[in-house]
């Protein structure tokens, strides 16, 4: 049985809002580094689903970039993380108040 | 050098003496001075064969350099000269000369100081002769800067402060005129390049003066066009005049200024605004100015009497001079709000005649600063003793500054008076009452500071040296010659104004 | 396929390569050759102009599937962008050796970051135009913490990096509603979507929302209000040289991809868009001169005065008429001129620990080092907007074309706005001609960076006294998005 389309749209807008809500609301760095890549994934689900109700390819191409996308970004953010780490021995974006608002 | 290239010529060689200053070594600061001196002098050896050339009896433009500058936006490089320019380019060169000769006791930095005198001089040079609307505003912010410098660097205790204050209101000031610019840019009608390009709209200010009827433009802002552009120029003039309430920050910039960029301030910059008021707001939007006139006229008013009853209670003497010179440049305002022939020539020559007297009354302040290193009224006493002819220069400028017969501000502002008074009856016997305010704290000044028990500390000031009458003597000069003889800056005037008269009578 | 040219691509082919090259070489090289590195990059960024000026111009050809355009625009922010590099390279050549940076690592990042630039402004498919922007912002978050013992340079790449990635992901959801709405993400398919949904009486929600996502999206990466917050701690923390690249370069990119997608692919009737951008770019001109007032840190300062001047920009945008646009591509240029000329001289002083930024390191430095407080006094008048710079010349255009859309409040309130912001650009000139020095301190000038400021500087009073060139080469580039 084939699901319909505004299930998947809702179930990444959902997603998308989660990662959404994560980011502005969560703390620890690597919950937040995990919330974007929800927000990515939401997208990467409503592309899917536009690509298969429309029967295309390009959708499904471009997820692959955007997968390669977001593990190029992972392996960035989370040596920066481990480089903030290193010198301020801390996760929590809380800490990072080393210049005035 | 041909005659279209005259005003070029005049505007920009004291930018060229700027890389001559800057190549020198700092130490011979002798030379240094020198070279600034002729740089100063050759504007004005031009200036004196510009007015040998002019044709008085000729309203329109004189002497034009012009060609298309920035083709995109229908930009033009355009100056010329007529009879109101003219008058102040003289002005200027003369002014910018004996200033010049009055920095040489500028210790500090001198090559800076003079490269940023001379930028100044092509800043308000250029604003005199320039015809197109956007040169017009790009010379008037030129002379912005090398200002707030001069007063930065080289002034008094509190010089940041008056510095970034002059800096800030003028060009609050410029801001509302540029919006004004453009603003009439898009409301002008089709005209054409020098070169006779055909372009949509015009910056070209004889085109906006003769081909363009502002009364009509489409609201702005939900007010009638002209009147919002009117008092947005107006604004942006009337800061430099400078006008009450828009006036603090002139006795600060005084003060705080050192006595040069003093002389250059009230002998030139304040004249920017009255000439600015006459050629723009008076020529593009004359029904805006027959509105308006009675508001100019009252905040003339105001300036005179607030001003002088201000002086009264001054101690410092620049302080003194400089409300003084708010007081005189009302009547300026008076003069030509009136729209008679005598009220409109009387505010200009008092541009003129205020544009002597009151550098001469700065240098003067100076004189006694470098001496006793202080301002202070009451700290003198008996100096006329000490001081015999820097007491007289000062007692002529006196006297010419409130107005004494056979000297030239008495021409001047019986001009404004008789000019005035039939239009606006009790305010001009108002502020002819403020002149009895003037006579009272001049004379005064001049007891305090001159008459009475000499203050023994300063029993040994040496009077003028050479380098002060030099500076002071020409002024006194034609403060006394044009008390007796006024035809030769009257005749400049009296046929350009009929010209402006003509636009509001006939 | 017959429209694969590599020749419309060359400049980012040249880019691409030379980034390799850099980083390949760079350990075979060495700690003892590191000016190579800078050479290298530097012919990099030298070719890639020639490359620009050689790519065929053509407005109406597409390449590569119609992702890709040769228009003047594209060409035009192609060479600026080379350009930068150019001036980047040379201006950060003796920082990296002063804070002892890796300096084939830093080169190989800024070329890839300009590559990214590139594909931002020569894209016509959201795809791609995503994917230059990720090419862009992961070299400037390693950029931005490539200082990596250092506590500041961190903060400021792990902020840059969360507030890049996270407007990344809503851009990019923003695509895939698009992508649902039009049935592609081309921006020919996009406009044709637009012209026919735009005559029914709703638009359609998915495609509203979906723009309103990539606008958001666009919006945090050239840090307009209320996306801005990210910009200032960034900027500060950056290591100098970068803070620059980040000020012009970024910004200049997101908002060369803002402008095409708005003017190319946006129905041009959606008054909703252009009523939020005018309060945005009235909120972002004065939050970011008001904030600018109380700094005294001189990077955090130029911080906030770049979130104005984005704020300016969006005049130009809003205003949407030749003026405007034409104007946007001047001031870019003018920006970049006056913006990279400070910074490189902010770099210069900086000092051993790039820490000297703050107002009271430069008091009295005007007559102790004339040959740099002069060129900075420049860039700062520029930015200011006095005449005679290139940058009066720039906001008298933006304004001009407000007041010619008759959007009085707007230029008034962009008037007013950049009057506050003469007080706080005079305030480093005054720290530094009028008053006295603490002491001497040593700076060394290198001969490159020399060069660079030398050239902003003249250039700064060349298009500020001649502008007709620079505005007619804008007029020529921008003259597709007013005939559509």
């Amino acid at each position: 049985m084939a699901i319909p389309l505004h299930h998947l749209l809702i179930l990444g807008g959902l997603l998308f809002c989660i990662g959404l809500v994560g980011v502005l609301l969560k703390r620890n760095l690597i919950v937040m580094f995990l919330c974007i890549e929800l927000m990515l994934n939401a997208a990467n689900l409503t592309f899917i689903a536009f690509a298969r109700q429309l029967s295309q390819m390009d959708g499904q191409v471009i997820v692959f970039f955007v997968m390669v996308l977001a593990a190029a970004e992972a392996a960035v953010g989370l040596a920066l993380v481990i480089a903030l780490y290193r010198t301020r021995q801390t996760m929590d974006a809380d800490d990072l108040n080393l210049m005035k608002l | 050098m041909t005659e279209s290239t005259l005003l070029s010529w005049i505007v920009f060689t004291p930018l060229l003496g700027i890389p001559v200053i800057l190549a020198l070594p700092k130490e011979k600061k002798q030379l240094i001075r020198y070279v600034a001196a002729i740089t100063c002098a050759i504007p004005l050896l031009l200036g004196v064969y510009l007015y040998l050339i002019f044709d008085p009896s000729n309203t329109g433009i004189q002497l034009a350099h012009h060609f298309v500058w920035i083709r995109s936006f229908h930009i033009e490089y355009y100056l010329g000269v007529d009879g109101l320019s003219i008058l102040m380019i003289l002005l200027t060169v003369l002014i910018s000369f004996i200033a010049c000769i009055a920095s040489f006791g500028i210790e500090k930095y001198l090559r800076g100081y003079f490269a940023l005198f001379l930028l100044l001089e092509t800043g308000m040079l250029g604003t005199f002769c320039a015809l197109d609307f956007f040169l017009f505003y790009v010379f008037w912010e030129v002379m912005l800067l090398p200002m707030y410098f001069l007063i930065g660097i080289w002034g008094g205790p509190r010089k940041e402060y008056a510095a970034i204050k002059f800096f800030l209101y003028t060009l609050f000031g410029s801001l509302l005129m540029l919006l004004a610019i453009i603003a009439l840019y898009f409301n002008s009608n089709p005209a054409t390049l020098v070169d006779g390009t055909p372009v949509p709209h015009t910056f070209n200010m004889i085109k906006l003066i003769t081909e363009n009827d502002f009364a009509n433009a489409p609201a702005l802002l939900g007010f009638a066009f002209s009147k919002i552009v009117f008092i947005a120029l107006f604004i942006g003039f009337a800061i430099k005049v400078p006008i009450v309430p828009f006036h603090t920050w002139l006795p600060d910039a005084h003060v705080e200024a050192p006595t040069p960029i003093s002389v250059i301030l009230a002998g030139v910059l304040l004249k920017m605004g009255g000439y600015g008021i006459l050629r723009v707001n008076f020529g593009i939007l004359p029904e805006a100015t027959v509105w308006f006139a009675p508001a100019m006229a009252l905040i003339g008013g105001v300036s005179i009497v607030y001003a002088a009853f201000v002086c009264l209670a001054q101690k410092d003497l620049k302080k003194l001079i400089a409300y003084s010179s708010v007081s005189h440049m009302g009547f300026v305002l008076l003069g030509i709000a009136s729209f008679t022939e005598q009220g409109i020539t009387g505010g200009v020559f008092q541009m003129w005649t205020h544009g002597l007297i009151s550098p001469m009354l700065f240098l003067l302040a100076g004189v006694i600063y470098d001496r006793a290193h202080h301002r202070e009224i009451e700290g003198f006493g008996g100096l006329a003793y000490r001081m015999p002819e820097y007491t007289g220069a000062i007692g002529l400028a006196f006297m010419a500054s409130l107005g004494l017969p056979g000297l030239c501000g008495f021409i001047s502002e019986v001009l404004v008076f008789l000019g005035a008074f039939p239009v606006f009856r009790t305010l001009t016997i108002i502020s002819a009452m403020a002149v009895i305010i003037t006579a009272a704290y001049y004379l005064w000044t001049i007891q305090r500071m001159f008459l009475g028990k000499l203050n023994e500390k300063y029993k040994d000031l040496p009077d003028l040296t050479w380098r002060e009458r030099f500076t002071l003597y020409p002024l006194g000069a034609l403060i006394v010659l044009l008390g007796i003889y006024p035809a030769p800056a009257m005749s400049l005037i009296t046929d350009k104004l009929m010209n402006i008269l003509q636009m509001f009578h006939g | 396929m017959s429209d694969i040219s590599f020749s419309a691509i060359l400049p980012e082919l040249i880019l691409c390569i030379f980034g390799i090259l850099v980083m390949v070489l760079g350990p075979f090289l060495g700690r003892n050759s590191r000016s190579f590195g800078g050479t290298l990059a530097l012919l990099g960024f030298a070719t890639s102009i020639v490359g620009a000026l050689l790519v065929p111009e053509s407005a109406g050809k597409l390449f590569f599937n119609g992702m890709v355009t040769t228009d003047a625009f594209s060409i035009f922010f192609r060479v600026l962008f080379a350009a930068i590099g150019v001036v980047m390279t040379l201006g950060s050549l003796n920082y990296l050796h002063r804070l002892k940076l890796p300096t084939f690592e830093y080169f190989a990042l800024l070329l890839f970051a300009s590559a990214g630039m590139n594909f931002m402004v020569l894209s016509t498919d959201l795809l791609l135009t995503f994917i230059g922007l990720e090419i862009l912002s992961i070299a400037t978050y390693v950029l931005a913490g490539i200082r990596r013992d250092d506590a500041a340079s961190n903060e400021s790449a792990i902020k840059y990096f969360f507030m890049g990635s996270f407007s990344s992901a809503i851009l990019l959801y923003g695509v895939a509603l698009i992508y649902g709405s039009a049935h592609s993400t081309s921006y020919q398919a996009i406009l044709k979507h637009a012209a026919a949904v735009n005559g029914q009486q709703q638009i359609p929600l998915l495609f509203l929302i979906g723009f309103g996502l990539i606008i958001v999206g666009f919006c945090f990466k050239v840090a307009v209000v209320p996306f801005q917050v990210w910009a200032p701690d960034v900027y500060e923390g950056a290591p100098t040289p970068i803070t620059g690249f980040l000020s012009v370069a970024s910004k200049m990119a997101g908002f060369a991809a803002l402008i095409r997608i708005l003017f190319q692919v946006l129905p041009h009737d959606l008054p909703q868009w252009v009523q939020l951008l005018v309060v945005s770019s009235i909120l972002t001109m004065w939050i970011g001169n008001l904030s600018a007032l109380t700094q005294t840190n001189i990077k955090r300062m130029l911080a906030y005065s770049s979130i104005a001047h984005a704020g300016y920009i969006l005049i130009g945008i809003v205003a949407a008429n030749q003026t405007g646009i034409t104007a946007i591509l001047y001031y870019a240029v003018a920006y970049a001129l006056m913006n990279l000329g400070a910074f490189t001289i902010i770099t210069i002083l900086s000092g051993r620990d790039d820490r000297r930024v703050t107002l009271e390191d430069y008091k009295g430095i005007g007559f102790q080092y004339p040959q740099l407080s002069f060129p900075l006094t420049i860039c700062l008048i520029s930015l200011a907007g006095i005449p005679t710079t290139a940058g009066f010349i720039g906001k008298f255009f933006l304004f001009s074309a407000a007041v010619e859309e008759k959007m009085y409040l707007l230029a008034v309130l962009a008037v007013l706005a950049a009057l506050v912001s003469v007080y706080y650009y005079l305030r480093v000139v005054v720290y530094m001609f009028m008053f006295e020095p603490d002491g001497k301190r040593e700076v060394r000038i290198h001969p490159a960076a020399g060069v660079v400021v030398l050239v902003c500087c003249l250039l700064i009073f060349w298009f500020g006294l001649f502008p007709t060139w620079l505005l007619e080469v804008s007029r020529q580039a921008v003259i597709l998005f007013l005939h559509p």
